[in-house]
């Protein structure tokens, strides 16, 4: 179990250091400044977790404070990323944009109100203990930004929007860890210690899964297969268009 | 009650897992054709569609029935209008993908047009979105006072969308209704 604990730990954050590399490679980080930021500050938090992870008991607080803090960071970088996703798929100022900021509002509110009061019945209101504050938070923040994911995913296939590669692929990977995060982080208040050790390994095993999906779509994944066939004229295409105009402006 | 919240996160979690999946298996599914995109456009029959949500159609019904009977007959107008509305949405989904094709055409008239086609088609099937609920509580609470205003303001733009979709199917003819 040892072994997997650590194959776990340190093998994400390799393959994290890989799609660092070819974003750099390929200027990705230009079209996605914030998901860039995020997996750098991924790896950072990993070599720092992993220096002071061998320091002595009594400095156990500062690692403590180190967590809560990359916590909080780690929270509002994919939060950012959201946004990143959301701008790429639906370009401000389009005709879904302000449909979907305003469902997205929405949807946050509901969500973070049911979490929270679930999460506060889980941990039995007793925040004193850290152990409780890290279940709530981040219980409340996985099924907000699951959500968010989702409504994303929705808004994507209703609207019939393509996906690039490399959107698709960073939304899929957040969407599995998100999932199984979900899945997990509740059952840790009703498991024993040795259950909490297999909750450990599955959400390191979906990290892991969800570095393999990131790297995956940057290297190997093709793009959308476009449609065949002969593209539509421009007169075609313009007495649509005059159609539509005319439906949808009053 | 701890252990059923567990529970209903657990299930939940497995739940966003699969639609996950299933959202993006859809990103690899193969591409239909054009041309076959473009042959499952429906005709809209729309002097039907304008008379299932005609005010004045309503009115008269209602002056004429006893109320359980007009209320069933407006359930199923209702509900025949819907058809008629996610007829349309379909056909737009169907604009979306044919505009987005052509977006990337090397020609840039062609590119241009297509790009206001895919916008406004993507208005359109917003705008379908946003009325079926609206009428799906009309089917519900039929005469509820939920014609005045927004509603009828839907309809009426709803059957000029219907109109512009019967005529998209054979656009060299003009409209069809």
């Amino acid at each position: 179990m040892l072994f997997l604990r650590y194959y776990f730990w340190i093998t994400p954050h390799v393959l994290l250091g890989v799609v660092l590399l070819v974003f750099l490679r390929r200027g990705l980080q230009k079209h996605f400044p914030i998901f860039f930021s995020y997996v750098l500050f991924e790896v950072l938090q990993f070599l720092v977790a992993f220096a002071i992870a061998e320091l002595p008991a009594h400095l156990l607080a500062l690692y403590t404070r180190i967590h809560i803090c990359a916590l909080i960071l780690g929270t509002l970088l994919k939060f950012g990323v959201i946004y990143e996703i959301s701008r790429t798929l639906f370009a401000p100022g389009s005709v879904l944009s302000g449909t979907l900021r305003s469902l997205m509002q929405w949807i946050s509110g509901i969500l973070l109100l049911t979490t929270s009061f679930a999460a506060a019945t889980l941990t039995g209101a007793q925040l004193q203990s850290i152990r409780n504050v890290f279940i709530t938070l981040e219980l409340s923040t996985n099924v907000i930004f699951g959500g968010l994911l989702l409504l994303i995913f929705l808004f994507a296939r209703l609207f019939h929007i393509s996906w690039r590669s490399d959107v698709a692929g960073i939304a899929l990977g957040f969407g599995v860890f998100a999932a199984l995060e979900i899945a997990t982080t509740a059952l840790r208040e009703t498991s024993a210690d040795s259950g909490n050790i297999i909750i450990d390994v599955v959400q390191m095993a979906a990290y892991h899964i969800t570095a393999v999906i990131w790297l995956s779509y940057l290297l190997w994944i093709p793009e959308a297969v476009k449609p065949a066939g002969i593209v539509p004229q421009e007169r075609e295409l313009e007495l649509w268009d005059q159609e539509l105009q005319r439906m949808v402006r009053r | 009650m701890i252990m059923i919240i567990s529970l209903v996160f657990a299930v939940l979690g497995v739940l966003a897992l699969t639609l996950v999946i299933y959202f993006a298996k859809s990103h690899h599914r193969p591409a239909p054709n054009l041309e076959h995109l473009a042959s499952r456009l429906q005709p809209v029959d729309v002097e039907a569609f304008r008379n299932l949500i005609d005010e004045r159609e309503e009115e008269f019904l209602r002056d004429r029935l006893p109320g359980t009977e007009f209320r069933s007959i407006m359930r199923e107008r209702k509900l025949a209008a819907i058809e008629y509305i996610w007829c349309a949405a379909q056909n737009a989904g169907i604009l979306i993908r044919l505009g987005e094709a052509a977006k990337h055409s090397p020609d840039p008239a062609v590119a241009a047009a297509a790009e206001k086609l895919y916008d406004n088609a993507l208005r359109l099937r917003l705008y379908a979105f946003k009325a079926v609920p609206k009428l799906y509580l009309g089917v519900l609470v039929p005469g509820a006072g939920l014609s005045p205003c927004p509603v009828a303001e839907t309809y009426d733009t709803i059957t000029r969308q219907a109109v512009t979709l019967g005529c998209l199917q054979y656009p060299h003819r003009g409209a069809s209704a």
